[in-house]
């Protein structure tokens, strides 16, 4: 396999940045693409070189498969990194760049491709005797749903089989709400990934959410690096992660690891992903969710209590190298938290809140870290996700973590669009919690008092 | 502004489009007059009429997309259009592949090529300016 000279960053936003930087630091030419809209992005101007490959529409710039190949190919780029979300977990792209003869810094396409069928993974993974929520295979219409419903009783969980981010996915409280929201969501499912297939499975009302960073290598290498706690959500996206989990007994952390291995594994999984479970609270049981195949939002809580470079470790397991880690170099140290800021506001129903930072002021902490693409005067485009930053402290323990954390947003200072900086105050503080009582549907439900999920 | 001023101000805004002036400035009191023409200064200057056509800046064209330049459609071929070309607006002008896909260029405006600003096999950003062409209207201008 070549040696890994330069790479182009197939990505925009935080990720971007963090990408190059980790580029940088390993002496490697990092190449940033820009659509017309991010032509004054931190990562145009950190990069090596800059393409500007297309319009602000990601369609036809950061979702354009042949004109990202035609950059690197054109750059002389040896890899692309795709980042999370847009082309990361599209097999087409990971097939392209193969056939090019670029590397792609991330798993096999068909890694992808099996873990990005929810339902075959879910087969494959219950092969394995890991526990899967109690579900049926496809259902392809509402008298299937019902029938599935009147066996199991609700509430039930309607899941679209294409993918995950919680679009397609419909909680049922009861039969009666069946045939609104089957329609929904298979419309939603169809949407957002091409295929309306949906499937059901038990609803676990009281759940966390713990995923197991995993990293593999071409040569058969596979570690977990422990876990992450995921459980603050709202509409089934993140807000706030913390590693380790406060809840995990010694033996459950111990079960979640093995489970994550034993399905990385069976595919033999190359570079960094992440094996997601819900820990059942009212029974303690642990269930397999998903797989994502690429870096998450999420990845610097990992970083921080392991002290691994999770970017670094990926470019290096593209480039053919072994795993610089056994399973027992791997240790934490601490506890981790991460908030993720973005530009919404809180008050007015998480509306978006894109346009100029004019105040951009950052915790001058050597222990906070931020990762972020904005700087002062930088606009907000429209156009894409609205996080501006992930702000990380590492603390000796949770509580120290949890009050370094709320040092760090009060000294991080940004006028000019409204954020979600007042939410996470508002969490910190909270004694629920801080005492870790907490659930997926707990800042939805019990703490913005938000019945509509 | 007073009405009659702003009125002023249109009207020397159509005036300015049929004089082949290209800036006035102009302070009303006490009146200060300053007026430039560049095309002029550049016709008279060169006499070479290949060299006259490549300066007359032209209006630059720019790449729909990003790919590779090429002005013939296989290497060896001539060229789809040469500096000094009458075009016509949707006449090809060069190509943009984009790994197997090969991406015509129209010229835009009828009018003249005056220059290409990539090589053959370069590599262009959407947007980049890739040739220029000289519009009819600018072409009255250089026949008096």
């Amino acid at each position: 396999m070549k040696k890994i000279k330069s790479v182009l960053v197939a990505n925009r936003g935080e990720i971007a940045v963090r990408v190059i930087r980790a580029c940088q630091a390993l002496g490697i030419t990092a190449i940033a693409v820009v659509s017309e809209a991010d032509r004054e992005s931190l990562s145009a101007k950190m990069a090596d070189r800059v393409l500007c490959i297309g319009p602000a529409q990601a369609t036809k710039s950061y979702l354009d498969i042949p004109t990202l190949v035609a950059a690197a190919l054109g750059a002389g780029a040896d890899a692309i990194h795709p980042g999370y979300g847009f082309l990361a977990e599209r097999p087409d792209f990971a097939e392209a760049c193969a056939k090019h003869g670029l590397i792609f810094i991330g798993p096999q396409a068909l890694h992808i491709r099996q873990m990005g069928d929810k339902l075959l993974a879910r087969e494959m993974v219950a092969a394995l005797h890991v526990p899967v929520i109690p579900g049926s295979c496809l259902v392809r219409d509402l008298q299937e749903a019902a029938k599935f419903g009147e066996k199991t009783g609700y509430p039930l969980l309607l899941k679209a089989a294409a993918g995950g981010g919680g679009r397609g996915m419909k909680i049922l409280q009861g039969p009666e709400e069946l045939k609104c929201l089957f329609n929904e969501a298979s419309a939603e499912a169809g949407a957002a990934f091409g295929d309306d297939r949906l499937y059901i499975e038990r609803y676990v009302p009281h759940a966390r959410h713990i995923e197991v960073q995993i990293l593999g290598d071409c040569h058969g290498n596979i570690i977990h690096l422990f876990e992450r706690d995921c459980s603050l959500q709202r509409r089934y996206q993140k807000i706030l992660e913390e590693a380790p989990s406060a809840v995990l007994t010694p033996e459950q952390r111990l079960e979640v690891c093995e489970a994550a291995l034993l399905i990385a594994r069976r595919i033999r999984y190359e570079s960094a992903g992440t094996v997601e479970f819900i820990l059942d609270q009212d029974e303690g049981r642990f269930y397999f969710l998903e797989m994502n195949t690429r870096i998450q939002v999420e990845h610097p809580v990992t970083e921080m209590i392991t002290g691994l470079d999770l970017i670094q470790e990926q470019i290096r397991i593209a480039g053919g190298n072994p795993l610089r880690y056994s399973q027992a170099d791997i240790t934490t140290q601490g506890h981790a938290i991460e908030c993720r800021i973005n530009a919404e506001s809180p008050e007015r129903q998480f509306c978006p809140s894109p346009g100029r930072i004019t105040q951009w002021q950052v915790p001058e902490d050597p222990l906070v870290r931020v990762d972020s693409h904005c700087y002062e005067g930088y606009v907000v485009p429209p156009f894409y996700d609205s996080l501006l930053a992930k702000i990380i402290v590492h603390g000796k323990d949770r509580p120290a973590a949890v009050e370094m954390m709320q040092t760090a947003l009060s000294h991080f200072l940004i006028s000019g669009v409204e954020t979600t900086m007042p939410l996470h105050r508002r969490i910190l503080m909270d004694d629920a919690y801080r005492a870790g009582m907490i659930n997926t549907c707990w800042l939805e439900k019990v703490f913005l008092g938000d019945a509509k999920v | 502004m007073e009405t009659n001023d702003f009125t002023y101000a249109i009207s020397l805004i159509e005036w300015m489009k049929q004089s082949h002036l290209d800036a006035l400035y102009l302070r009303m009191g006490p009146l200060k007059l300053d007026l430039k023409r560049y095309v002029e200064e550049e016709r008279t200057t060169n006499k070479d009429s290949a060299e006259n056509s490549k300066q007359q800046a032209g209006k630059p064209v720019l790449s729909p997309r990003l790919g590779i330049f090429f002005r013939s459609a296989k290497p060896g071929d001539r060229p789809l259009a040469e500096i000094g070309q009458r075009v016509q607006a949707d006449d090809g002008v060069c190509f943009i592949n984009v790994l197997d896909q090969r991406y015509c260029v129209t010229a835009g405006v009828q009018g003249q090529i005056t220059e290409f600003f990539a090589q053959d096999g370069q590599l262009v950003e959407f947007k980049q300016p890739i040739f220029a062409v000289k519009g009819q209207a600018s072409d009255k201008i250089k026949q008096p």
